[in-house]
């Protein structure tokens, strides 16, 4: 048989067993040993690429960038499970219910707190319409709107630093990176770090919720906003100010202070990533402490579910290791190479057919396996054309966030799906998200045409 | 449940104990290499290294019992339309055709590995690490193994299912 025949049936394969629901990093590796196992039998398949597998799970163990994941979902779960994003989004209601479309701009600034701090968009989205969504139908908010809100919102921590999937982006297209450089023959490759890619994400993180926002001023909910006022007014207790200020500020400052020094210091380089983290574990525990949340069924719950959130990524992360080593082995590259074409005139289009399968995919498969799958079979090629990995790099993390939001697939739809009301209908919740996708493909676009948006503050940190 | 599932239950129920020490160790000691650095001046590279150590073992002991948990990433479109007939059976091919020949593989094929390391008790590239990558590298294995265990257990308990339902 054709080899490459045999690598687009592996391939298939591959994506045939994910579907069926089996464990993701188990299908990806025992395919790759089972279709390994065949060339090996026939063959055609090199038994040094099955030698390398232990010395690239080493690596994996003893990669430096990679600790700062367990630290970063601990902090994340940390701020989650003591309800200090809650409380955020309580005492925010308080202060933004007299002014037009102030539920929903409340949603819109805790999900971007939320986005920066935890950074777990199946949380955020569950966290946001548990706790927001009856309030904004109670205040006639169109279910459409209220939904597509929680959803656009919760979704943020995409792309927000420090968010995770900027950490593996990071890890992953800085070695893709290295290797197009290696084979274009420059010996002292430049890398892509976290801080860069942390720099590059700041400006379409700050210009997302500010369009969502100005598109929820656009429209005219201050008539149902006022409406309910005059209903409220006589039966909401008049709660003096100064308490409010008080719970606003306990609530709203050290969070916030906690995501500007864990931001800061990675992207200044005062701490690396994971000592970031870990700090931010301490700041969180003690925000808690503080408010007298935490206890130590909370630091135990927390710890087993970074131990299984951490495992669950790097089980991915050596399954799709096994499954691209196979993939070459099965002479894979050669085949990306004839799909995408060497046209270097044309480069644009091929970065654009790249995204756009990782936005397809992204219907099917989380962003951890897009990334440790996708990008190191098409990155080398992509780079070799001479794009820059930042501005690339930024390009990913918004489309996976805008696939993520896409109906009838997009994971938050079906976050939001399960703690949603059952009278509200799905295709509201379709409904709902569409203008903030659009908003998404319009930053999407514009970044694009001005990669500068992307590249402007990394470059200007590094010098 | 047979001898055999409440050994390893009882295994995996160590090991999540263990981990959470584990974690929360290696948190500390981040902590504590920030506040050496910066008040002290001083940069320990063994103290680095045993975050790695920690932060590998957290994830190579993890998978085995994030699998018991069943908190591995699956993409459920289609599975959760399944009878439940349907899911033990399919639960059932993947333990027989992905998950035990990839455990068995992994200590097969890191045996070679593993073994010179431990014939010349590999120690650390740097100066002033930790003289223990034989036993980092022992991880590997031993991670396998934990997995066969684990998958064979599943594969009881499947089996039980089946027998006692159909």
């Amino acid at each position: 048989m054709n080899i490459e025949i045999f690598a687009i049936i592996y391939i298939l394969f591959t994506f045939l067993f994910l579907l069926t629901g089996l464990p993701v990093g188990f299908v990806l590796s025992g395919i790759a040993l089972i279709f390994s196992s065949i060339g090996l039998l026939f063959g055609f398949f090199d038994y040094t690429y099955l030698i390398a597998i232990p010395n690239r799970i080493f690596g994996i163990m003893t990669n430096q960038n990679l600790l700062a994941v367990p630290l970063f979902i601990f902090m994340g779960l940390i701020l989650e499970k003591t309800k200090i994003a809650e409380n955020l989004l309580v005492s925010m209601n308080n202060i933004y219910k007299n002014s037009s479309g102030g539920f929903a701009i409340s949603v819109i600034v805790v999900g971007t707190l939320m986005g920066a701090s935890t950074g777990i968009v199946g949380a955020s989205v569950v966290t946001l319409g548990l706790l927001s969504l009856p309030v904004m139908i109670k205040h006639n908010y169109p279910n459409s709107l209220a939904c597509g809100v929680i959803c656009a919102s919760g979704t943020l921590g995409q792309i927000i630093p420090p968010s995770l999937v900027l950490i593996l982006l990071a890890d992953v297209l800085s070695s893709a990176y290295q290797q197009a450089q290696l084979n274009m023959g420059i010996f002292s490759p430049e890398t892509v770090t976290i801080a860069d890619l942390f720099a590059g994400a700041i400006l379409p993180g700050i210009a997302l919720p500010i369009l969502y926002i100005l598109y929820i001023k656009s429209i005219n909910i201050k008539k149902i906003d006022t409406i309910n006022n005059i209903k409220k007014i006589d039966t909401i207790n008049t709660q003096s100010d100064e308490i409010k200020e008080i719970n606003f500020l306990k609530s709203f400052f050290p969070p916030i202070l906690l995501i500007i020094v864990v931001l800061g210091s990675i992207i200044f380089g005062i701490a690396t990533p994971s000592e970031a983290a870990a700090l931010g574990v301490l700041g969180a525990v003690l925000i808690s402490t503080t408010q007298k949340r935490i206890t130590f069924n909370i630091i135990d719950v927390c710890s087993k579910e970074t131990i299984k959130l951490t495992s669950m990524v790097f089980m991915i992360l050596i399954g799709a290791t096994f499954f691209s080593l196979v993939f070459r082995g099965l002479e894979g590259e050669e085949l990306i190479h004839s799909f995408l074409g060497n046209n270097i005139e044309n480069k644009n289009m091929t970065l654009g057919l790249v995204l756009l399968m990782m936005f397809l995919l992204g219907f099917i498969l989380d962003f951890i396996e897009i990334i440790f799958i996708i990008i190191p079979l098409f990155g080398p090629v992509l780079f070799t054309l001479g794009f820059d990995p930042i501005w690339v790099g930024i390009l990913i993390a918004m489309v996976l966030q805008t696939s993520f939001l896409t109906p009838p697939f997009g994971f938050s739809l079906f976050y939001l799906r399960g703690v949603a009301p059952k009278n509200i209908n799905t295709t509201e919740i379709y409904k709902g998200v569409y203008p903030f996708i659009i908003i998404q493909v319009l930053v999407i676009g514009i970044i694009f045409l001005f990669p500068d948006i992307a590249t402007f503050l990394p470059k200007l940190i590094s010098n | 449940m047979n001898n055999f599932q409440l050994l390893t239950e009882q295994i995996m129920n160590i090991i999540s104990k263990l981990l959470v020490y584990i974690l929360l160790s290696m948190i500390g000691l981040v902590i504590l290499t920030i506040f050496l650095r910066y008040f002290f001046s001083i940069g320990s590279i063994s103290i680095q290294e045993l975050i790695m150590y920690f932060h590998a073992s957290i994830f190579m002991l993890g998978i085995s019992y994030t699998y018991k948990e069943n908190s591995h990433v699956k993409i459920d479109i289609f599975y959760n339309k399944l009878s439940e007939k349907n899911k033990t059976i399919l639960s059932l091919i993947g333990v027989i055709l992905l998950i035990i020949p990839f455990a068995i593989f992994i200590i097969f094929i890191s045996f070679d590995m593993v073994s010179s390391s431990w014939s010349i008790f590999e120690g650390s590239s740097e100066a002033g690490g930790l003289d223990l990558v034989f036993i980092l590298k022992s991880l590997i294995p031993l991670s396998g193994f934990l997995i066969l265990l684990q998958a064979l257990s599943e594969l009881f308990k499947n089996l039980q299912i089946l027998k006692n339902e159909y």
